[in-house]
């Protein structure tokens, strides 16, 4: 019986869901424009490396033919700085110049002489090419000592001592999780507000209508009525997942990741994975805005309460971003701090922990029961009916 | 048969109901009269089990309200002050729906749903999203939804209020057809006429109290008046009735 009445309230339901035209914009619309902003956010991030590969304008003030060449060499556009360069870079005028001292008059070429790199730290657009620049000098710096210590029959190795050479062991797609770092997020966040209008107006909008009193009548009990809701909830949620990653899938499939040097592949197999991660989310997820709901008297009233769940979310992501080394396994057991972990390692083709899934499913299944008890007690509350 | 034995209903220090007991026999038709406030949707939502009574006991049919609300709301058939329809939902979907929760059978259901409608002449509107119903529209929807289960008892909390002559015709029909088939019906209104033309008797509240009960020749008598409006404000605003 129970099941029956179950079916007929989450038949209902979905009816009603389907031809809600507010509530199905809330819902399907969100996932879209993530996704879209998302991918025009990393594509003009590889616009962005594009350009910055062109060659770098350097300011150049006095004469050192020898140095400049180099420069020239190691593709840096040389320009002639204004006499004043020191001051037109503390003007703003420049975003940095090199300054060469004169070649003393002396005579010795190869008497030691001070290059200035002016340029304004507070600037963040100079730090890319400053650094490039000042590796060139050092490196010019280098070949400049080899030469002098060869010129006296020493080996240039007297002056290198040590060595230092860097090796990134990271795959081309590691490296893509920098990039992919915020889409845990995304889809967290899809999950937590797919059935926000749904929910708001199965349980605020019935009292907001006054159906909730007529409802009740029923002998239906309170359990069986949220349930039903709750079912609905889910089934929306999800529906809103599937869309938020086959447009994810699509979108990082056709953005040009190779021209930023990654690797991106996000196959049918980590997709699965994923959703199967989220269906916790959403139980958890439909059964809070139940609770939410019904305590608010009207659809705009549950909306508002039920806006701290979006940020729900956002919580273990700052917390993962800022300490990425901070994973535990513990974490696994916390709904959502480990989905941040273990959604993003199943983006770059890792496998996820093999607690991974008994540990969101089981850690799920207290809260959603919980959420469910509060709203159904509250269901029945004659101020909540009357009220 | 619903019987109410010695109910009363606190709201803080107001009191809503003090010790009122009635009887509502199977093929009868029972009006329930009151002022705004005098306690007769407190009473109904008792009865239907949705408020619980601060004192007394409420038996429909041998069975306790209070203690086993879910049974009884089975035999009742409710139509509540200002009930909700679902908007999105056509005028036939929302008596569907409320048939299922009742556990129907769809054959039935459909059969009883039909039938509804016909009586209440709902064929216009039987496929129209409820968004947009005049109030009639919505009070005859919102009846069959309550009876579509086809209740032993049936209470109503204004039903006739706003309706067209047509309407209401329509109403009493149905209502004279279900205490033709054994069922009691127990309906408040404030519409003098209608409690005449169609209760077998009337019951009085007012002040929390039932003042008065018995058929409308009884009731008038006793307030020593002519006609039942008079005797109904006469008893009404007897000092010692008023709050």
């Amino acid at each position: 019986m129970w099941f029956k009445q179950i079916k007929a309230v989450c038949r209902k339901e979905i009816k009603d869901a389907i031809r809600d035209k507010r509530a199905m914009k809330l819902a399907f619309l969100p996932p879209v424009y993530m996704v879209v902003f998302f991918a025009m956010g990393i594509g003009m991030a590889i616009h962005f490396q594009n350009t910055e590969e062109r060659n770098i304008e350097l300011s150049v003030a006095g004469n050192n033919q020898a140095l400049t060449d180099f420069l020239r060499e190691n593709r840096l556009d040389i320009k002639a700085a204004p006499e004043d360069a020191y001051g037109a870079v503390e003007r703003g005028e420049l975003d940095y110049a090199l300054i060469l001292d004169a070649v003393p008059e002396s005579g010795n070429p190869r008497t030691p002489r001070v290059a200035t790199l002016v340029y304004n730290a507070s600037n963040q657009n100079v730090h890319g090419p400053v650094g490039e620049v000042r590796r060139l000098l050092y490196q010019y710096n280098g070949t400049e000592a080899a030469l002098n210590v060869m010129a006296r029959g020493l080996s240039p190795e007297l002056i290198n001592p040590l060595r230092v050479r860097d090796a990134n062991v990271a795959t081309e797609q590691q490296m893509g999780g920098l990039i992919l770092g915020g889409v845990p997020l995304l889809l967290l966040m899809c999950a937590m507000m797919g059935s926000m209008g749904f929910a708001a107006d199965m349980t605020a909008g019935e009292r907001e209508r006054r159906s909730l009193e007529p409802l009740l009548i029923n002998p239906v009990s309170s359990l069986v009525l949220i349930t039903g809701k709750w079912a609905t909830a889910v089934l929306l949620t999800l529906a809103v997942v599937l869309l938020c990653l086959l447009l994810l899938a699509i979108a990082l499939y056709f953005l040009p990741f190779n021209q930023m040097g990654l690797r991106v592949e996000v196959g049918p197999l980590a997709l699965a994975g994923i959703f199967l991660a989220l269906i916790p989310v959403a139980f958890i997820a439909a059964a809070l805005q139940l609770a939410l709901g019904i305590l608010s008297r009207s659809f705009k009233d549950a909306q508002t309460y039920m806006g701290f769940l979006i940020l729900l979310p956002m919580v273990p992501f700052f917390v993962m971003i800022t300490n990425p080394g901070l994973y535990q396994s513990w974490h696994l057991w916390v709904p959502m701090l480990g989905h941040q972990t273990v959604l993003k390692g199943l983006l770059l083709g890792e496998t996820a922990p093999a607690l991974a899934y008994p540990a969101f499913w089981l850690s799920a299944v207290p809260v959603t029961l919980l959420a469910l008890w509060a709203a159904g007690r509250q269901l029945r509350r004659a101020k909540i009916i009357y009220g | 048969m619903i019987e109410i034995n010695n109910v009363s209903k606190h709201f803080g220090s107001v009191t809503a109901l003090d010790g009122v007991s009635l009887q509502i026999n199977d093929g009868e038709i029972v009006g329930l009269l009151g002022l705004n406030g005098a306690g007769k949707s407190t009473l109904m939502r008792m009865t239907y089990g949705l408020v619980q009574p601060s004192g007394g006991e409420i038996y429909i049919d041998g069975i306790n309200a209070v203690t086993e609300p879910e049974r009884t709301r089975s035999l009742l058939g409710v139509l509540p002050d200002n009930a909700g329809l679902y908007k999105r939902l056509t005028a036939r979907e929302n008596i569907l729906y409320f048939g299922r929760l009742q556990g129907m059978d769809e054959n039935e259901l459909n059969e009883s749903c039909d039938h509804l409608m016909d009586i209440l002449g709902m064929d216009t509107i039987a496929g129209r999203y409820a968004d947009g119903f005049s109030l009639g529209e919505r009070m005859k929807t919102a009846l069959a939804r309550a009876i579509v289960h086809k209740p032993k008892h049936i209470l109503l909390d204004e039903p006739t209020n706003g309706l067209d002559v047509i309407t209401t015709r329509a109403v009493r029909k149905l209502l004279r057809q279900q205490k033709a088939a054994g069922r009691s019906v127990l309906f408040s209104s404030h519409l003098m006429y209608e409690v005449e033309n169609l209760c077998d008797r009337v019951l009085v509240i007012a002040g929390g109290k039932l003042v008065a009960g018995g058929t409308v020749a009884e009731v008038v008598q006793a307030a020593g008046c002519s006609n039942l409006e008079d005797a109904f404000v006469t008893l009404s605003q007897e000092p010692s009735h008023v709050v």
